[in-house]
């Protein structure tokens, strides 16, 4: 009975949280070094009304349809966040906070006012996730592989793809924009390529932890990394590992231990992921080796020497 | 339209939200804290949850005790914001991956208690849930007496602080030089933030709150290129943004009121944006470029 | 026999860069002359914004011991002005240039006071008019040129200067950076007014070929103290290149 539980709804929700986590943490380790972070929050809550829209539209709950509108209305949120920094004078922090509360307010509305219960599709969804309700309904045969393992695996091999291709173009675009501007790297098609990345990991990840929480995927394994290395590679790599590690852990931690120890119910699993993934922040920031507080606060023992940053 | 007088006392309670928020929101942004105000109204969410089961065991409400409520909102979303100066100040991360995971990591925690108490109460935790988006249906008289009073006194405070605000959030380097001892306007501020974000809890959820700190504002900001005339329309903005929100979500009630006054308010930004450039365009058609 | 304390007294002043061992100014010792004006001199990086800066009890990690007219700071606030770099103000602040001149006022109003006295608005505006802004003064502060910036914020310290008891040490950093001539102009001129009328001016300078019109002290800087006094006296094409001498052996541009 165990075995069987664990097989139709623990190993897909294992699955699905390790890749929303190292892909995820993957991609947060770019936003983190051009130090866009608030963008995946800002674009994870635009995703809302796309996929209110996708299932009013087409009347289905086809994975291709709500992706496009997911994508869809988050290109459209990044386009009018773009837009007011151009046309105002405010900057992108208010840009982007305008956007993302309208657009979830907006998406929040039209599952209210059209969607409202029918569907497996609501504000609390949208929240948290759902990472507990995937169902494997025969483990081990691909031909019922729940779709949400389906859209990340592809997820996570465009973006393994997508940076390890382009590697090189993003680091030096980093470091040294003009140069590579005069390559012909321009700064725009680099912010394109990691937008784009940024949402089809966000609306992949909707079903695993829902809008709010995905930003704990692109913000705390990130930041471990940089407590812990210099290196562009190096820190995107740690940062997708440490990324997939937090979310199966809190999975673990959340969904599968209080049942184990004897509780009735178990806590939310995206939440979980969520307070693990901080919880290990902090601990890379206390206790990391040269960068973490307790190394730096060691007097006499301060390397002088310049890191560049 | 018939208003009994306890709605005559809600709408008010949204009306001094709205103004208080449009007033300290705006002074927020010209400090450029609006996102830290994010993740403070997200991170009060464990709070409300502790305060939640403190109330529960000492057999207050069932739990839903308000005073409780709100006091750990007030402490975990004071802590919140001084994990993310820590952060800032300490280590080598930026303020915007500070803010991003103390954020994530607040909320992800509020869940976790909320998903707790779902268990304690058999499911009973519908109280709870109105907090996350809002709702003034469940405003009681003396929910909308303490929200309107904290709110107008909140409201008061940020205007006489009017000058320090600017002066410091301009040139800050001039400010410590000449104005009070630095810091405490800072504080002040941000006290006065925390305060208004768990006033609001109520009316319009911890997650859409922020939206009536930073589009009043930033709709007031269009408007007007002098400071005060921007407060006040602040303040003006919020208000209507709250007001009409309520209403909307009065009527239509399985829309929550923080989604409602968050649309009002953006239909607002909009259009001042329109009217901005409707005037500039029409300007310089009358009076030919400008070589400024 | 009373002697008045200097208008600026700097004794060991050392500042470190944040979080690291390594030196942003080396302790100095300094005493700056009453109604003279002063240039602070040097190098790219040579710690001349941060003693400026540091004197003020603007930088963190400092040490030393700063004296204005033989008080701290805390003091004598009124009497110093500082008329900072343009670089770190955001010009898209909803704020007028007769306010931010008026701000310069700001010692003379109680913590809570909310209506500002009309008298304050005729010092900015009699501001203004000395640097040239006149007709400027209700316009946004981000339709202003290089200039017309630098202009304002010395009118912000004119306006203190204005004040009963006001300020008698004018503090400016790089004032003449990225202006043009006609504004280079205005500012020396108004400068040399105030020197005139008794009040001491203290300016990191970036410009070597003005120092000696434009200033009567001068303060040769790189990290460390290299020379001070009289432009006549110490000013020369000696201390000079020992200031601007790449760090090859930094023992060798101390004096002996």
């Amino acid at each position: 009975m165990i075995e069987s539980a664990f097989f139709n709804i623990d190993l897909p929700a294992y699955i699905v949280a390790m890749l929303s986590g190292f892909s995820g943490g993957l991609v947060g380790a770019l936003l983190l070094l051009r130090k866009q972070t608030m963008m995946a929050d800002a674009l994870s809550h635009s995703i809302l009304p796309g996929l209110a829209l996708a299932y009013i539209v087409t009347g289905t709950m086809g994975a291709l349809a709500l992706f496009s509108g997911a994508f869809a209305s988050c290109l459209f949120a990044g386009a009018l966040i773009y837009g007011i920094q151009r046309m105002t004078t405010l900057n992108a922090n208010m840009a982007m906070g305008i956007i993302l509360t309208s657009m979830f307010a907006f998406g929040v509305i039209l599952l209210e006012l059209f969607i409202g219960g029918r569907v497996h599709l609501d504000t609390e969804h949208a929240l948290y996730g759902a990472l507990e309700l995937i169902y494997w309904e025969d483990p081990g045969n691909f031909a019922t592989m729940p779709e949400q393992i389906i859209t990340l695996f592809i997820v996570s091999i465009l973006v393994i793809l997508i940076i390890g291709l382009g590697h090189h173009y993003l680091k030096l675009a980093m470091f040294d924009p003009d140069f590579a501007n005069v390559k012909g790297i321009s700064e725009l098609k680099i912010s394109a390529v990691i937008l784009v990345m940024t949402v089809i990991v966000a609306v992949a990840s909707f079903d695993a932890v829902g809008s709010i929480l995905v930003l704990a995927l692109f913000a705390c394994p990130p930041a471990c990394a940089r407590m812990i290395t210099d290196q562009f590679s190096r820190q995107i790599i740690w940062s997708g590992l440490i990324g997939g590690a937090c979310a199966i852990g809190g999975y673990l931690g959340g969904a599968v231990l209080p049942p184990l120890l004897g509780f009735e119910n178990s806590l939310s699993a995206a939440g979980s992921i969520a307070v693990l993934a901080g919880l290990t922040q902090l601990c890379f920031i206390v206790l990391a080796p040269e960068y973490g507080v307790l190394a730096q606060t060691e007097p006499k023992q301060k390397k002088s020497k310049n890191m560049g940053q | 339209m018939d208003i009994g007088f306890n709605t005559a006392l809600v709408l008010l309670s949204v009306l001094s939200l709205g103004a208080a928020c449009g007033i300290i929101g705006a002074y927020i942004m010209l400090y450029k804290k609006s996102l830290v105000s994010d993740a403070v109204s997200h991170a009060t969410l464990p709070g409300i949850g502790i305060g939640f089961i403190l109330a529960l065991w000492a057999g207050l409400d069932d739990g839903r005790f308000l005073p409780f409520l709100l006091m750990g909102a007030a402490f975990t979303g004071y802590l919140a914001s001084r994990i993310i100066q820590w952060i800032s100040a300490e280590t080598r991360l930026t303020e915007d991956s500070a803010i991003s995971s103390t954020l994530s990591f607040f909320f992800g925690l509020g869940i976790v208690f909320f998903s707790l108490i779902q268990n304690l109460e058999s499911g009973n935790r519908s109280g709870l849930d109105s907090f996350l988006l809002g709702q003034t249906s469940g405003i009681n008289y003396s929910d909308a007496l303490i929200i309107s009073l904290v709110s107008l006194v909140a409201a008061i405070l940020a205007i006489t602080l009017h000058r320090h605000f600017i002066i410091q959030s301009f040139d800050a380097n001039f400010a410590k030089l000449n104005g009070p001892r630095q810091g405490s306007i800072e504080r002040m501020l941000s006290i006065l933030m925390l305060v208004i974000v768990c006033t609001g809890l109520k009316t319009t959820g911890a997650i859409l709150i922020l939206a009536l700190l930073i589009i009043p504002a930033g709709s007031a900001r269009q408007c007007s290129d002098n400071n005060k005339p921007m407060i006040a329309l602040s303040a003006a903005y919020g208000v209507i943004s709250a007001l009409s929100g309520a209403l909307l979500s009065a009527s239509y009630a399985n829309i929550p009121t923080g989604a409602s006054i968050v649309m009002c308010s953006f239909v607002i930004f909009a259009g001042s944006l329109m009217i901005k450039f409707a005037t500039k365009a029409l300007c310089s058609r009358v009076k030919g470029p400008s070589y400024d | 026999m009373s002697i008045s304390p200097p208008p600026l007294s700097v004794k060991n002043l050392e500042v470190r860069y944040h979080g690291q061992d390594k030196i942003a100014l080396a302790p100095l010792s300094q005493d700056f002359e009453q109604g003279k004006m002063t240039a602070i001199v040097g190098p790219n990086g040579a710690g001349k914004s941060t003693l400026i800066k540091a004197c003020l009890g603007l930088t963190s990690k400092q040490k030393g011991v700063v004296r204005f007219f033989g008080e701290p700071l805390q003091k004598k606030r009124r009497k110093v002005a500082y008329v900072p770099q343009r670089s770190g103000i955001d010009w898209n602040f909803p704020i007028n240039v007769r306010e931010v001149v008026q701000q310069g006022l700001i010692c003379d109003l109680k913590l809570f006071q909310l209506l500002t006295p009309k008298s304050h608005k005729e010092i900015a505006l009699r501001a203004l008019d000395q640097v040239g802004l006149g007709d400027f003064s209700e316009r946004q502060i981000a339709k202003l040129s290089g200039g017309q910036q630098q202009r304002m914020f010395l009118a912000r310290a004119l306006a203190q200067s204005m004040m009963q008891d006001g300020a008698d040490l004018f503090m400016l950093d790089e004032p003449f950076a990225g202006v043009d001539a006609s504004t280079e102009k205005t500012i020396i001129s108004v400068l040399k007014q105030l020197s005139l009328e008794g009040k001491t001016i203290i300016a990191v300078h970036h410009n070597l070929q003005t120092v000696s019109d434009y200033f009567d002290n001068v303060v040769l800087l790189n990290t460390s103290l290299i020379a001070s006094g009289s432009v006549d006296k110490v000013f020369t094409d000696e201390a000079i290149s020992r200031t601007y001498l790449p760090l090859a052996d930094p023992a060798s541009r101390l004096a002996v």
